[in-house]
């Protein structure tokens, strides 16, 4: 069984993407990866939120929805947009320190495709609570990768000589293209 | 233009990050190029800034008065809070707030209910015509067929009350115009290249021979995986072949009839189909034994089949004699 | 608040503020179900209805709906909307709902719709809100097809299913995979870019009558 979830983690980590295949969460992609550390603080609320959701997630789809399957939509994004908030004050009220590194990003999360998408793949492929855990954990930590990854890689790029019509989103989506044709490497990984 | 509203909303925010001494200090914290992912960088500090300063007054209005596509303003912390000075709102009670999110919920609820019973019986009658022409190809055309579950380890025609069938392994056996069997219908689905790959086949258990294969849903890529869809001679190959299959490169082939050829460029989602059958019948494959073949009589109107496709290949239901039902 | 003409509320949304190529909002279906024009016309579609809809009612209720609360019940109508359309979807036109999959859920966080209802629908009449949802719509459509063809003729060499070439063109497949979907749009935008910058300062001079060429920052910082 942990070959099982061990499999499920790095194939979302890796093989699936969450950012360079299954295009999830490319809004705070182009947007956050200025610098590799806003980059880094945004992925690691990102794996947070992305754990915590997929519990909840598979809690919902086993118990409540299973009566009323077309509400799956809005319960979902009811639900993460509740969550994000309610951790939100959690973690300011307990450590000012943390919200002071995280706390900006959870409200971008919640208009965020990746969490959705999360929750919607997780149901899709009808994973148990174990699954869908090491599913979103192998996401959030694929999703940091590629932030990081990009961010770095802007940050080196902006201090060459880039031609006028290319910067900014020009360059960073072919840059993107790249990085996400380097990732189809990964492609039939485990078989 | 992007540009241009970047280097304005960098400018215009400077002042609002004092006073919150650790918030990263580069100003392009988000920079959405004008509003790609829900807020620009306004609202964050000014978010921030309710919470921590109560002097946001005339920023919030600024905010207010232009409109910026993409921009998103999120709850407040706690309803009610004095909203940091912008002095024309009236706070609204806790009780009205949650009128409006109940309200709303419930006609959005109740057109999605009305929406639902329209579209159910299609949804549904359409997987039942897929599933019926599926299992007609894959075994080489039935006239009758039926639902057989497995449920705790057996398999049954009925299931007891109050279980639901969805969610539950199920497998078809199909019987021609005479009522004598002509084998099962199984399908599953395995993590090919891309995406899940959903595949039914016909197979028959005497002779342990796959009968035949459909692939139902796939996103593999187009011209280059899809040869599991395109190829006949590929899915061609998968007829009378011997339970285990074996997948080997094409021209290497010796005749035994357990090889199946693999299409050259698309190993990966061709080899995923051959090792999804052979998981999904060892899964099956003790529950098969002892089955006994019921045609259901003709004046029985044949029950619309469950469509909904069973587990992911490699879950063993587990061993178990079979139970006779009544059909 | 800037008083724009019901003309302009309609025309700016299709080019000049067009929400994927200039404001680049809702970039995941953009990207994810471009690979053929079929699919970005199906997805176009689908979000057009889902901002229209929501649009009216939002502007509809616009004095309903207390400020505070006003995000979770512009989510609420949006995911009503995307669900209705996700039920209808599957009912009618079964094969394109299996090919946009889980996109068409994935409306709701669709930036650009609670954009243009946090900017616009919730602050003015219906009318103008029902316009502005078309120019919005319609340029998001735009930018659907532009990127499907793009990656459908370079991709598979077709354009809605009908070859354009013959059979000795050798397809550019990576267009229809994920890295395509990148490329296609950086490439889009490159062009963008460079039609804008090739057309400013020939617009800066007709500004001036008589003809003299002033030089202006746009031309300065390039």
């Amino acid at each position: 069984m942990m070959g099982e979830l061990l499999l499920i983690f790095v194939g979302s980590m890796l093989v699936t993407n969450f950012v360079l295949a299954l295009f999830l969460g490319l809004c705070p992609f182009l947007g956050v990866t200025a610098k590799v550390a806003t980059a880094a603080r945004m992925g690691m609320a990102t794996i947070f939120v992305m754990t915590i959701t997929s519990l909840v997630a598979s809690f919902l789809n086993a118990y409540v929805l299973i009566h009323a399957p077309y509400l799956r939509t809005i319960a979902f994004i009811v639900v993460i947009a509740s969550l994000v908030q309610i951790v939100e004050m959690t973690i300011r009220k307990f450590s000012p320190a943390l919200f002071r590194e995280l706390g900006i990003f959870l409200p971008l999360i919640t208009t965020n495709c990746s969490i959705l998408g999360l929750a919607i793949f997780q149901t899709n492929r009808d994973y148990n609570f174990l699954q869908g855990l090491s599913f979103a954990l192998g996401a959030g930590v694929g999703l940091t990768l590629a932030f990081v990854l990009l961010a770095s890689i802007r940050q080196k790029v902006d201090l060459s000589d880039v031609p006028a019509v290319a910067r900014n989103m020009g360059l960073v989506l072919i840059l993107a293209g790249t990085l996400s044709l380097a990732f189809m490497g990964f492609a039939g990984l485990f078989s | 233009m992007s540009d241009d509203i970047r280097k304005k909303d960098a400018v215009g925010e400077g002042g609002g990050e004092d006073g919150r001494g650790g918030m990263p200090e580069d100003h392009d914290l988000y920079t959405p190029q004008g509003g790609g992912g829900g807020t620009g960088s306004g609202p964050i500090q000014e978010v921030a800034a309710v919470r921590g300063a109560p002097e946001a007054g005339p920023k919030e209005d600024q905010r207010v008065d232009v409109p910026r596509p993409g921009e998103v303003r999120l709850p407040q912390v706690a309803p009610g809070q004095p909203g940091a000075g912008v002095p024309e709102v009236k706070e609204t009670s806790i009780l009205r707030m949650i009128l409006t999110l109940a309200t709303a919920g419930a006609m959005a609820g109740a057109v999605l209910v009305f929406v639902f019973l329209w579209s159910q019986p299609r949804i549904l009658a359409y997987q039942a015509k897929v599933l019926a022409e599926s299992i007609g190809e894959v075994l080489k055309g039935p006239e009758i067929y039926e639902t057989v579950y497995v449920y705790q380890g057996q398999l049954v025609r009925e299931l007891p009350e109050g279980v639901s069938p969805a969610g539950l392994d199920r497998i078809y056996p199909g019987y021609d115009v005479d009522g004598r069997p002509m084998g099962f219908a199984v399908s599953g689905a395995k993590a090919g290249y891309m995406d899940l790959i959903h595949v039914i086949f016909g197979y028959d258990p005497s002779s342990q021979e796959v009968l035949g294969m459909k692939v139902l849903d796939h996103k593999e890529t187009p011209g280059l995986g899809d040869v599991i869809v395109k190829d006949e001679g590929f899915i061609g190959g998968f007829v009378r072949v011997r339970w285990p299959l074996r997948g080997i490169k094409a021209g290497t082939g010796t005749g035994d009839p357990h090889e199946v050829d693999l299409v050259t460029g698309a190993t990966i989602s061709c080899r995923t189909i051959v090792e999804l059958i052979n998981l999904r019948i060892e899964a099956l494959e003790p529950l098969l034994e002892g089955f006994q073949w019921v045609a259901p009589s003709p004046e029985v109107p044949a029950e619309v089949p469950d469509p909904s496709i069973g587990g992911v290949a490699g879950e063993a239901p587990g061993n178990g004699d079979w139970k006779e039902e009544a059909a | 608040m800037r008083q724009t003409t019901a003309q302009y509320d309609l025309v700016r949304g299709i080019w000049k503020e067009n929400p994927v190529l200039v404001h680049l909002l809702g970039l995941c279906p953009a990207l994810a179900v471009t690979n053929t024009v079929e699919n970005a016309i199906a997805m176009g579609l689908a979000t057009f209805f889902v901002l229209t809809g929501s649009s009216i009612l939002i502007s509809l209720f616009k004095d309903l709906i207390p400020r505070e609360v006003r995000i979770p019940t512009f989510i609420l109508i949006i995911a009503s909307f995307v669900t209705i359309v996700d039920m209808v979807l599957a009912a009618v036109v079964p094969e394109i709902h299996k090919a946009l999959g889980a996109f068409i859920a994935l409306i709701v966080v669709n930036c650009m719709i609670l954009g243009r209802q946090e900017a616009f629908a919730s602050k003015r009449p219906v009318g103008r809100a029902i316009l502005d949802a078309f120019g919005t719509g319609t340029g998001f459509m735009i930018a659907m097809v532009l990127m499907g063809a793009f990656r459908e003729i370079l991709g598979m060499g077709t354009f809605l299913g009908v070859p354009l070439f013959g059979d000795s063109f050798e397809p550019w497949v990576i267009m229809i995979l994920p890295p395509g979907g990148f490329f296609a749009l950086g490439f889009i935008l490159l062009w963008l870019s460079w039609w804008r910058k090739r057309k400013a300062p020939v617009a800066e001079v007709r500004q001036w009558p008589h003809g003299v060429r002033v030089s202006t920052a746009r031309e300065e910082a390039a």
